[in-house]
């Protein structure tokens, strides 16, 4: 007996099924014989997807995965990812790149170890540890699962009797053999997009904090799972979560609750989008009960925005991402919105992560302006995150400090700030009320601006949501820039305190004169009202129209300069204006779409993001606004060139959307003439139609 | 005997080249797993593996460097893996090149990515030669005596 025993000890590590992914041969070839002369059982692939093809078909067939970090058909992060989340198997990655970040980079994303090529056999021999922690772990959170007094299924019984016998016999191994084996035996779970919504909702609905595994099961309502399952992944889901926080150099007590929430829905929509999956419009409606759902769209957006992988993917990937991630904003009632996307092709991340800390920096520094609470900065890093998938220049995000980013953000436009990544800009749509597609069609009792997501006030919002193929036809909509002779200057002087800071510089846009020329008011937009602070908070007199903290203008002429090509440009000049408004018709600008002039060609965009705060608006029921917008629909080139007048034509709305595929934007004029100036974190002085001094 | 020159010769061989620092112990680990691991032929399998392989990579990198517009990070793809078939096998001259190399991708530097990647050619062909030199001589004293494998 005795002896047996000790045959199993020696031999536990030999046997160790491994699956060794690497695109050099040379490398696959040694490294199959490293884990050969260790006794494992290797399978070899060359590439990723057959990696993961094999881990999905034969789960329970690997113990561990070997996987090298630069492979051609995929990133061996990505793979990390998804077999971390998907699977519950020990990832090891190696790569002949030593470098600190890299590495950390892999320990981030969940591997357990990281090698160093040339993998030496001492390397190999060891690796089985991960094995074993991991049995021990899964073994530990079994017995926790028992003192938690969740249900027990009845094959756990047994493992239960085992691991008590083992805690009284001390470590023994024939009995911790048996142990692992039923633990081995424990059916492994396939995390199928499905069932990680259902999980994903079912967190939600009960709190990120309060979630447990029975609860969750509950919920979930699927039978052959069991708690363990539950529990395994919700732990993978924290730490998920708190990456993401991390990356975002944001901790997640800092973050508002429902942030947090918008934060996993975003993550499940990843996951969805992720390769195989689509977003389903089951998604959007369960989440609907929650206030924050509706809040959805742009959350996911913005959240997607400021993730530094995303904002590279951005420039590279189609104009049906933006949409993706747009997901649905209207308030049920009332708006038919959501569009579920379909990103066939969409070839993002599964876990958005990057460098930590620093891209996240960056990323606040964005013009935008922030305020007061982490809640507004959310806006100011969504802005810069979009500033710099515009901009496509890497120096934008990699690790200069902040005062540089903004400073090259913000004059970069003024040399011509070239767009090239729809996302951005269609992400700018989300912050800035407008989002496209659906959105127009919506009845508009409450035309609501929703902005930052978060922020804005659950109800009513009417979000337009924008994808990629309502940028073209917005080219027929005539634009026009009431107030073209004004050679509008935008001056961003930045006053708060926070890291924003940084931006206080002044930056003139003369350049925004060009657009005057073929801008006709179309429709009038609105900026209602303007929650800052968390968001949390409705504002009283939202019916009425309320405060505009945060003004952005974006306007947009057409190709007048056939120097750019297709291509569009953008000015952004960012606006920093805190203005109450106390009638909203006043207020109310025109809403101008895109251009006729220049159907094909670019924009030119000035684009100028103001904002003490997040914007979002409300239209007073009574408005005008909400009964003409009906029958708004982007996609109809015959659109009434003249939709929607507010008013005053104090601020104008100019979602801007480029039909040449590569780009869309949105872009809110405000400006106030008639409204009350509020001084929040700025003074806001105004010189002119178009000149604001902070 | 002639078996027992032909050993000294690769002996000499593979000596000459770790002293020239075209091998490290890498290579040595190779001959150790194939002497201990029971795996005749092991060493040759993946030196010629190596060979095939080199010579693809740096084939497709030469191409890349002609295009008009030189996709850097996809050179730089390259060179990486290079780098770890180079390390894996224990090519240590070709290895620190390619380490070079890869600086120069990242400085984006197409002159510089030439000149590079004319010094890891010429490093690769060098070892190659020295790897062929040794295959043969294997080769040889296998045939004197197949029992000695």
């Amino acid at each position: 007996m005795a002896a047996t025993q000790a045959t199993a000890a020696r031999k536990f590590p030999e046997g160790l099924r491994v699956l060794a992914v690497d695109d050099s041969p040379v490398c696959l070839m040694l490294l199959e014989a490293l884990l050969r002369r260790c006794k494992y059982q290797p399978t070899m692939t060359r590439d990723a997807a057959t990696a993961l093809r094999m881990l999905r078909e034969r789960p329970g067939d690997f113990d561990l995965v070997i996987s090298d970090v630069h492979m051609l058909d995929m990133d061996g992060f990505k793979l990390l990812e998804l077999i971390g989340l998907e699977m519950d198997l020990p990832v090891i990655m190696q790569s002949a790149n030593g470098e600190l970040e890299t590495m950390m980079k892999g320990v981030t994303h969940g591997a357990c170890d990281y090698l160093v090529k040339p993998v030496s056999l001492k390397d190999i021999q060891n690796i089985w540890q991960h094995v074993w922690r991991k049995r021990k772990l899964d073994i530990r959170n079994h017995n926790g699962g028992y003192n938690d007094g969740g249900e027990l299924v009845g094959a756990t019984r047994t493992k239960r009797k085992y691991t008590r016998k083992m805690r009284n016999d001390g470590d023994n191994y024939g009995e911790n053999k048996e142990n692992m084996d039923s633990t081995l035996k424990r059916q492994r779970v396939v995390w199928t997009p499905e069932l990680h919504r259902d999980f994903v909702i079912a967190v939600h609905e009960l709190g990120v904090d309060r979630a447990v595994p029975r609860k969750i099961l509950r919920m979930m309502k699927v039978d052959y799972m069991t708690r363990e399952n539950i529990a395994s992944h919700l732990q993978k889901y924290r730490l998920y979560l708190k990456r993401i926080s991390t990356q975002t150099g944001m901790d997640p007590d800092q973050f508002p609750e429902k942030w947090k929430y918008m934060n996993e829905l975003d993550a499940l929509k990843n996951y969805c989008e992720n390769g195989r999956y689509r977003l389903t419009p089951a998604i959007a409606s369960s989440s609907s009960s929650n206030p924050f759902a509706r809040m959805n769209s742009a959350s996911a957006l913005a959240t997607n925005g400021f993730l530094p992988t995303h904002s590279v993917q951005l420039k590279n990937s189609q104009r049906n991402m933006a949409m993706g991630t747009v997901g649905h904003g209207g308030s049920p009632g009332n708006n038919p919105v959501f569009q579920p996307l379909q990103n066939s092709s969409n070839a993002r991340k599964c876990f958005p992560s990057g460098p930590s800390g620093s891209s996240f920096a960056n990323i606040s520094n964005g013009l935008v302006l922030d305020t007061d609470d982490s809640g507004s900065s959310y806006a100011g890093m969504f802005c810069k995150s979009m500033w710099e998938t515009s901009n496509g220049s890497p120096s934008c995000h990699s690790g200069n400090s902040s005062a540089n980013k903004s400073n090259n953000g913000v004059s970069a436009p003024a040399n011509q700030f070239q767009v090239q990544s729809k996302f951005g800009f269609s992400a700018l749509a989300n912050q800035f009320p407008v989002q496209s597609n659906c959105g127009f069609s919506a009845p508009a009792n409450q035309y609501q601006v929703q902005s930052n997501g978060g922020f804005s006030v659950p109800a009513n919002q009417f979000p337009v949501q924008s994808n990629g193929e309502f940028l073209a036809p917005t080219n027929q909509f005539p634009v026009q820039y009431p107030e073209v002779n004004n050679q509008p200057l935008v001056q961003m002087n930045q006053s708060s305190t926070n890291h924003f800071s940084t931006i206080g510089n002044d930056y003139q846009f003369p350049d925004l004169a060009n657009c005057s020329k073929y801008w006709q008011p179309t429709a009038p937009s609105m900026f209602p009202d303007l929650g800052h602070n968390d968001g949390t908070s409705f504002r009283p007199s939202q019916a009425n129209i309320a405060n505009i903290n945060q003004l952005s203008s974006f306007a947009a002429s057409s190709g007048q300069e056939p120097m750019f090509g297709d291509e569009l440009h953008g000015q952004m000049s960012p606006i920093m204006s805190t203005i109450s408004l106390s009638d909203f018709d006043d207020q109310m600008g025109s809403f101008n779409i895109g251009n006729d002039t220049s159907p094909a060609e670019m924009m030119h965009d000035n684009f100028s993001l103001g904002s003490d705060s997040n914007i979002s608006s409300s239209t007073p029921t009574d408005s005008s606004f909400g009964s003409t917008f009906p029958d708004f629909h982007l996609d109809s080139p015959e659109m009434p060139a003249q939709m929607l007048n507010g008013g005053d034509e104090d601020g104008i709305l100019l979602p801007v959307l480029d039909d040449t595929v590569d780009q869309q934007d949105l872009f809110d004029q405000l400006d106030e003439n008639n409204g009350r100036e509020k001084l929040g974190s700025g003074r806001c002085v105004r010189k002119g139609p178009f000149e604001c001094f902070f | 005997m002639a078996a027992a020159a032909l050993r000294d010769q690769l002996t000499a061989l593979l000596s000459s080249m770790f002293s020239q620092g075209l091998v490290d112990e890498q290579f040595q680990q190779l001959q150790m797993l194939q002497d201990e691991g029971g795996t005749p032929g092991f060493v040759s399998e993946v030196v010629t593996l190596f060979c095939d392989d080199a010579d693809r990579i740096i084939n497709e990198i030469a191409t890349l460097l002609e295009q008009p517009v030189v996709n850097f990070d996809k050179v730089d793809a390259y060179v990486h893996q290079l780098k770890g078939s180079s390390a894996s096998v224990g090519a240590q001259k070709v290895k620190f090149t390619c380490m070079q190399f890869r600086q120069f991708c990242q400085d984006k530097s197409r002159d510089g990515c030439l000149m590079a990647l004319a010094v890891v050619r010429n490093d690769f062909y060098d070892l190659r030669n020295k790897f062929q030199t040794m295959l043969q001589l294997e080769q040889q004293i296998q045939a004197y005596d197949p029992k000695q494998q």
